[in-house]
């Protein structure tokens, strides 16, 4: 667009950016302030900036012994396993799933062309679909079997979220190898399978970990079918951090230092994805 | 026995006959080439050969074994992509050893002799220096050797080349036409050809295909598809400036023979057998004549032609002279001189009959050609 | 290294039945066949669709049923559930509030969200930190944001004393009726406002550059810029980031039952809340079913249209 702006121009273009960047941060500086505070310190009005910090809070979260009823039967550490579990095996379920899928659209040899994309959008339409659609089919399917909260079953069907995802966003990269790359791989002596691994696999890779990452970020941050077909022993830390209000007591400081401590790995893993971020997001319409 | 068989083989996508019933042979070490517009079906053929398709029907036999069924990994050829097909990945090392260490090569090629192989051929192309390199690093030409490299390194049997120099700027093209041939010698190598130069195609192969719409029109000799084109699109597919056509009536007298050309108004006569035109007599025949074989005269003569000189184009070794007749068609005459002080006059045009081709004006099957060069 | 294939696997129609063939490839042992990858593609392509389809007709044929949480012995209804649900006031209060919610957001986010994209794509110092912060909210869990929220808006919370300062009253944004599906709105604007704004900054940053020059060089006015070459280059992108926004939001859950569970009353329950709130608090399954089911052929429709108006607007590009 313009290549010189003026500086008064640049001052208003500053003001704006950083009103937006307060805007975003706000929230998270709140809580991680609050995460900080004691109890009477985040109840008192007008709200304290300046307190006398301290880390009880996250302490608390990772010791069973917390005041009130309602806190003995919060365990965030078991919340926080249970995450990494079930999004960390779903996401790897999904990625096989997801790939193969991706690969095999791409490449395979319909009769009709057309097919190739009604498949890839039935695919994908599966996404469309509010959640209950799903869950209410398999939970009493999980009933039936006793699979409700069961990790094996929670993990299966996370696949919904995953697999419609990875498939979508392989398609994207593998479509970016051209055929006649593989082709010429498999006249200079290799197979089919050979050629994956050695042309193709690694002209994906970092397209692929971006799929891998956002695949793990997507499933361990959804909450309605934890919500439905888990329970207690599997719930992840999106329905556990609900359980820190309740009728009994609001422990606003541990439910702060738990979101702060369920948010961190993923603003971490979300920089190394930088670069395929929106290719990511949008299932790999726009190439950004 | 032949290296490499085509027999009879046809390829349809959907309802698209690409190619129609094709039939050649290749003896080792020698170049045939696949000439022929886009679309005519050369690069299906190719792919067929190398097994990226599969044939309706025909086979391919190499060495007197049928391929058909065997997949491309096993089918001891090498293939050239139009579009390079570099591993964008590995350096332009890695890209050429690729072929050398596939694992069902390992008994060939340890890594000394894919070193040696690989820095030999590097050095036959000139990028013995560019081996570090990845391909996002070269340029265009630069990208071509390295395929052409990775394409040259192994010793299949029959080598197969899909426009190697078509994207290459002119200057480049012109010096390659020249080394293809001598590379290909060097490695005594059996290649199969495609190109739509006819350039490439005259200076490169031993026996040429003329393709058009995935059928075979013509298959011969550099000089026969020059000079015995037996039909007249070979004719235009091949010469630059491009031959010129004109159509006539072909009359038979007792001891010469008459075309009327309608539009130029004027009678080419000519000396030949009767005999062997009687079939055309007063039938409309297509006259064609190559502009080296037209020449410019400010006489009126018998077979002459009349139109204004219109345009002058210098070339590297002679001139490029259009001229126009009374309906506005261009003529193309290729000359030594450059004309210069007779442009925009009117001349006359000297056909030299011994040099002429006649075709057909409905299919154009060539019916006669003027006594050889 | 050489496989051998020594049988073909496909399925084939012989005589109206669909069977699965085996077929022994007459092929020498030396003659190798593994062109056929389309065979080793096909269960990659069938298992997710199996894995999608089956809790799909599932659920079509449930909303047929007389399901409800208790309930074992499980009887075909017809068509009852839906027209029930038409004649439902609660019904048509949760699609009341399915519409003026998502209206309000995609308004929003789309408007504003194309605003702050524009503005990321400035060429400045440091829009490499602004362009980093605005991914947070996409990373963290939409749950998690929503109970940030609710942590600051309570009456005597931390926004209410930040509005005190530009002279609004202090109000109880989620337990208000009048004042819980705004607030909402804005949470949720919060949480996906960066999903637009990085789509349009992808937008602006892949614009060519030629069309700019060429009409600098015909004199063109900064309007007539904006309006004849980015408008039309952008749309598509507005587009995607339209049909993405329309599809999550009308399903949106995590956020509502977090922060007011659909209350005060349900003032702010939509219909995805509506069918959660019917099975598990009222058990009545198959209805909600139902009322899901109505959901997603709406959100399917409108979303299909879209795309093929994207796929159009795209396909040039191609």
């Amino acid at each position: 667009m313009e290549d010189t702006i003026s500086i008064k121009g640049k001052f208003v273009y500053y003001i704006l950016l950083i009103i937006v960047a307060v805007a975003v941060l706000f929230p998270f500086v709140w809580i991680f302030l609050t995460s900080l505070k004691t109890p009477g310190d985040i109840t008192c009005y007008p709200p304290k900036f300046i307190f006398n910090a301290s880390w009880d809070n996250y302490k608390s979260l990772f010791t069973k012994s917390q005041a009130g009823a309602a806190a003995s039967t919060l365990n965030f550490s078991r919340y926080y396993l249970n995450s990494l579990i079930v999004a960390g095996f779903g996401t790897l379920l999904s990625l096989i799933i997801g790939f193969g899928a991706g690969y095999a659209l791409t490449r395979a040899k319909f009769r009709k062309e057309a097919t190739r994309e009604n498949v890839a959008f039935t695919l994908l339409s599966f996404w469309f679909g509010p959640e209950l659609a799903i869950i209410l089919p398999l939970y009493i399917f999980f009933n039936k079997f006793g699979l409700l909260d069961n990790h094996f079953a929670l993990i299966l069907a996370y696949q919904l979220i995953g697999v419609p995802f990875a498939v979508w966003m392989s398609r994207s990269f593998f479509s970016d190898v051209p055929i006649s790359v593989e082709e010429a791989s498999r006249i200079d002596g290799y197979t089919a399978i050979q050629t994956f691994w050695k042309i193709t696999f690694p002209m994906v890779k970092s397209g692929l970990a971006a799929t891998a990452i956002l695949t793990f970020i997507f499933e361990w941050n959804n909450f309605l079918f934890a919500l439905v077909i888990g329970g207690r022993n599997t719930m992840p830390v999106t329905t556990g951090a609900l359980g820190f209000i309740s009728y009994e007591a609001a422990l606003w400081g541990q439910m702060a230092a738990a979101i702060i401590l369920s948010s961190v790995p993923q603003l971490i893993i979300a920089m190394f994805v930088q670069k395929n971020m929106v290719r990511g997001l949008t299932f790999g319409a726009v190439k950004g | 026995m032949y290296r490499l068989e085509v027999k009879n083989i046809d390829k349809t996508f959907g309802k698209v006959n690409a190619v129609k019933n094709l039939s050649f042979n290749c003896k080792e070490g020698e170049t045939v080439v696949l000439l022929g517009p886009t679309g005519a079906g050369k690069t299906t053929t190719l792919r067929c050969l190398a097994g990226l398709e599969e044939l309706n029907s025909g086979d391919v036999l190499l060495d007197g074994k049928n391929i058909n069924n065997f997949s491309p990994d096993h089918r001891e050829v090498a293939m050239f992509f139009e579009n390079y097909a570099l591993y964008s990945h590995m350096t332009v090392y890695e890209n050429m050893a690729y072929p050398l260490s596939a694992p069902n090569r390992k008994n060939e090629y340890d890594k000394k002799k894919i070193h040696a192989r690989v820095q030999e051929i590097a050095e036959l192309l000139q990028i013995d220096e560019l081996l570090d390199r990845k391909p996002n690093q070269l340029s265009g030409g630069q990208k071509q050797r390295t395929a052409l490299g990775r394409t040259l390194v192994r010793k299949p049997k029959v080598f197969l080349l899909d426009e190697p120099i078509a994207h290459l700027d002119a200057v480049l093209r012109h010096r390659m036409r020249g080394e293809m041939k001598s590379i290909f010698q060097k490695l005594q190598c059996t290649v199969v050809y495609v190109t739509h130069d006819y350039k490439e195609a005259l200076s490169i192969g031993d026996k040429i295909l003329v393709i058009k719409d995935g059928e075979l029109i013509q298959l011969g000799t550099a000089d026969d598809i020059w000079s015995k084109m037996n039909n007249i699109f070979v004719a235009k597919l091949v010469g630059d400036p491009p031959i010129n056509i004109f159509s006539g009536t072909l009359h038979l007298k007792e001891s010469y023979l008459k075309i009327e050309l309608e539009e130029q108004k004027t009678d080419i006569i000519f000396k030949s057998k009767i005999e062997k035109l009687e079939k055309w007599r007063n039938k409309k025949v297509l006259l064609a004549v190559r502009p080296t074989d037209i020449s410019i005269s400010t006489i009126q003569n018998s077979n002459s032609i009349t139109g204004t000189l219109s345009a002058i184009e210098a070339m590297s070794s002679s001139y490029e002279i259009t001229v126009t007749d009374a309906k506005n068609k261009m003529i193309k005459v290729k000359a030594k001189k450059n004309f210069m002080d007779l442009l925009n006059k009117k001349i006359w045009l000297n056909i030299n009959t011994e040099k002429i081709h006649l075709f057909d004006l409905q299919n154009g099957e060539s019916i006669y050609h003027g006594r050889s060069l | 290294m050489q496989t051998d294939r020594q049988w073909h696997f496909f399925i084939i129609e012989k005589g109206g039945v669909w069977q699965l063939s085996k077929v022994k490839a007459q092929k020498s042992a030396r003659e190798i066949e593994n062109n056929k990858l389309k065979y080793f593609l096909w269960p990659a392509i069938i298992i997710p669709l199996c894995i999608g389809i089956i809790p799909y007709f599932t659920g079509i044929g449930l909303s047929f049923t007389n399901w409800k949480l208790a309930l074992s012995n499980i009887r075909f209804v017809g068509l009852r559930n839906y027209i029930e649900m038409f004649s439902n006031p609660d019904f048509w209060n949760a699609a009341k509030v399915t519409i003026s919610f998502s209206g309000l957001s995609l308004l929003v986010e789309i408007v504003f969200g194309f605003f702050v994209g524009w503005l990321l794509s400035v060429n400045l110092k440091g829009q490499a930190f602004f362009r980093s912060i605005i991914l947070i909210p996409l990373m963290v869990a939409p749950v998690l944001s929503a109970l940030m929220w609710k942590l600051m808006l309570p009456q005597h919370g931390v926004i209410n004393y930040l509005l005190s300062f530009i002279g609004i009253n202090a109000v109880s944004w989620l337990s208000n009726p009048h004042t819980a599906l705004i607030t909402l709105v804005i949470i949720d604007a919060y949480i996906n406002l960066p999903f637009v704004a990085i789509i349009i900054l992808a937008g602006f940053q892949s614009l060519p550059k030629e069309p700019y020059e060429a009409a600098v060089v015909d004199g063109a006015s900064k309007l007539f810029i904006f309006k004849k070459i980015t408008f039309p280059l952008i749309t598509p992108l507005i587009l995607l980031a339209l049909i993405f926004r329309f599809i999550l939001s009308l399903k949106t859950f995590d956020i509502i039952y977090a922060t007011t569970g659909g209350g005060p009353g349900n003032v702010t329950t939509n219909l995805h809340l509506f069918a959660y709130i019917n099975t598990f608090k009222y058990g009545q399954g198959a209805k909600s079913t139902a009322v899901v089911l109505i959901l997603f052929l709406i959100i399917f429709i409108v979303s299909s249209k879209l795309i093929k108006r994207w796929t159009k607007a795209t396909a040039y590009q191609k």
